[in-house]
């Protein structure tokens, strides 16, 4: 993977930091301000570089003369050009991520109290240009007036090399780029797994009682309010929260239900753990209940004892240190958000994750109540419906291939613009899946991506086939399978190719081709299995899933300009 | 002060040593001079404005650093 760093100021050294910090190649042009040239020429070396990710980062105070814009709208007609710069050559170029910073400008021109600034609108203006374009942004402004602009930026290097930014506005640069390269990539957790005493409410509620713990509305109470807050926000964006308490589960819940002021309900959390055993024995099992890996986990503990134990115990967990005052509660969950779960983009099914995770447990306890697993699964009524790729469902085949380990044959990952590129070759098809049942809806939950040969097209090899391991058992890959052999024999072809490549967390899918009738062809060099089907021998397969296709399932989606 | 000079130059120059210059060091070019004036003023370490363009060596950072 590479990135592109451009500027209108010197950025070498961030550059270098920046390669430090992600260990990836970072491009940065040569030449002083050439970063409108770059992005107009198709042959450039920017794009012969072709970059996963383009950070435009721009010194406000250099877009403009050296007087500067006499008017709010002088300044907007100087940055729309280079606004519409950026956005074409987003549009143009699905493969790379142009990722741009937000205008700081410093109000440097001495003005009488009575006057009008044109560098606040100017602000204003470029963000509202980006975000108006999909564009996402990278805070410049944020960073300098967090950190401060007399620290932010080094007056000294700036006039010896025009090197605009501090160590510290540097570092914290490189950091915020380095967080959003991992969003870009998929890289995000998926539980927040708290404590209670002392980090969801102050004091300890076994001894003080629901009215003695410290949490409010308003006072110093609303501090703990404040970082529940925060952590809602979490919850609304498709993280998982649990609770890891060691108290006794009656007080726990008792808080949980009847506190006035606690924000976050009982039915916010996926899974909830109140008892006296040791906290990673708490961690694993809400790993397995959940169904997600131990490396998936951010585990917050005020207690610093606690914290250690965790991470001697398993060191994948990401275990942020717990601010020391108490005050600063809020601004730790906003930082640990940054760090672990920053989202590029939401997703429908993000926005319900706990509550479809809460209506499988519901369906466990529906499920005791059948005789046989068979009987259970017909009373489901489970429906599949399978459509192409498009606009409104490929940030969600991109992050699946990020996201799935277990029930995942090849385990490739695949951006959004990779996978924009796919949906629009005519030679690959792509088809993804929606599960409802009587409990509710699952959202896509299911990808698989078959890449055609031949003239006309006679084998497909199925590069991707996964999904998400919570509809696990219930026959629904048989169906998936059966539906998308049935659409390759329609479209000519009369061999399958599949693959399994072991990932050391796709063991349970270790047989899955054996057991859906395909036989072994060889071995890759790094321990995949091969194997093949001949189109017309596809067994029929008998599931209680019910298939519906859109019609134009295989017609090739091109996303131009989305 | 010799000690914390080294210890931030060896941040940017992993050998950087007292005796380390421009001329014995090919990888020292006039970009790492400036990231050592960066990480230097964030420790307090000030050289003189004018005098930045003259650093040839890790005793000319000592010597200007005292001024």
């Amino acid at each position: 993977m590479t990135i592109a760093l451009l500027s209108n100021v010197t950025v070498t050294s961030l550059a270098m930091r920046l390669n430090k910090d992600v260990r990836e190649e970072v491009y940065s042009p040569g030449g002083y301000n050439t970063w409108l040239q770059e992005l107009a020429d198709p042959e450039s070396e920017l794009y012969s570089n072709n970059p996963e990710i383009a950070f435009i980062i721009l010194h406000g105070t250099s877009l403009f003369g050296e007087d500067g814009a006499g008017s709010p709208e002088e300044a907007k007609a100087a940055l729309a050009p280079m606004a519409d710069a950026i956005g074409q050559a987003a549009a143009n170029r699905e493969k790379t991520v142009f990722v741009v910073s937000t205008l700081d400008i410093p109000i440097n021109k001495i003005r009488p109290l009575v006057s009008r600034a044109f560098e606040p609108y100017a602000s204003a203006f470029w963000r509202e240009e980006m975000e108006r374009r999909g564009i996402p942004l990278i805070d410049l402004g944020e960073m300098a007036s967090a950190i401060g602009r007399k620290h932010f930026y080094n007056n000294r290097v700036w006039y010896m090399g025009s090197l605009p930014f501090s160590k510290s506005g540097e570092e914290a640069i490189a950091a915020e780029m380095a967080r959003i390269r991992r969003a870009i990539i998929g890289a995000r957790r998926k539980c927040l797994a708290l404590d209670l005493d002392g980090t969801l409410w102050g004091g300890a509620i076994g001894e003080l009682g629901v009215e003695g713990v410290h949490l409010d509305l308003t006072g110093s109470g609303s501090r703990f309010r404040d970082f529940q807050r925060r952590v809602l926000d979490l919850k609304e964006s498709g993280v998982l929260l649990a609770i890891i308490s060691k108290n006794n589960m009656e007080d726990a819940m008792t808080g949980i239900r009847e506190h006035p002021a606690m924000l976050l309900k009982e039915q916010d959390f996926a899974a909830i753990r109140a008892n006296w055993a040791p906290k990673p024995e708490n961690l694993l099992s809400i790993s397995k209940e959940l169904n997600i890996g131990v490396d998936s986990f951010v585990f917050i503990d005020d207690n610093p004892v606690e914290r250690e134990t965790m991470q001697i115990a398993f060191p994948e967990v990401a275990v942020p240190n717990f601010p020391s005052d108490s005050a600063q509660l809020e601004n730790f969950m906003i930082e640990t958000a940054r760090d672990y779960f920053l989202q590029f983009r939401s997703t429908d099914e993000d926005r319900v994750k706990t509550e479809q995770y809460r209506a499988e447990a519901d369906r466990r306890e529906y499920m005791s109540s059948f005789a046989s697993l068979d009987e259970y699964l017909a009373s489901l009524d489970m429906t599949l419906s399978i459509e192409g790729l498009s606009r409104s469902n490929i940030s969600r085949a991109s992050q699946l291939t990020q996201k799935t380990n277990q029930f995942n044959l090849t385990s490739i990952r695949y951006s959004e613009a990779q996978m924009k590129e796919m949906a629009a070759d005519p030679s690959i098809k792509c088809c993804i899946g929606e599960l409802r049942d009587r409990f509710g809806e699952y959202g896509n939950i299911a990808l698989c991506v078959a890449r055609l040969s031949g003239e006309p097209h006679k084998t497909a090899s199925i590069d991707v086939f996964l999904m998400s391991c919570r509809v696990m058992g219930r026959g629904v890959e048989s169906a998936f399978l059966s539906a998308i052999e049935q659409d390759l024999r329609d479209a000519g072809v009369s061999e399958i190719e599949a693959l399994y490549q072991p990932t050391g967390k796709n063991e349970a899918v270790r047989d899955f081709w054996e057991k859906m009738g395909y036989l072994v062809t060889g071995r890759t060099e790094n321990g995949g299995v091969k194997y093949a089907l001949s189109a017309d021998a596809a067994p029929s397969r008998t599931v209680a899933v019910r298939v519906r296709e859109k019609k134009d399932i295989y017609r090739t989606m091109p996303c131009q300009g989305s | 002060m010799k000690d914390k000079i080294i210890e931030i130059m060896r941040k940017i120059l992993p050998d950087a040593s007292m005796e380390t210059s421009m001329d014995n060091n090919p990888s020292w070019d006039s970009l790492k001079t400036l990231q050592i004036v960066m990480a230097l003023d964030e420790e307090g370490i000030a050289i003189p404005f004018e005098r930045i363009a003259e650093i040839r060596s890790a005793a000319d950072i000592l010597a200007m650093a005292g001024e």
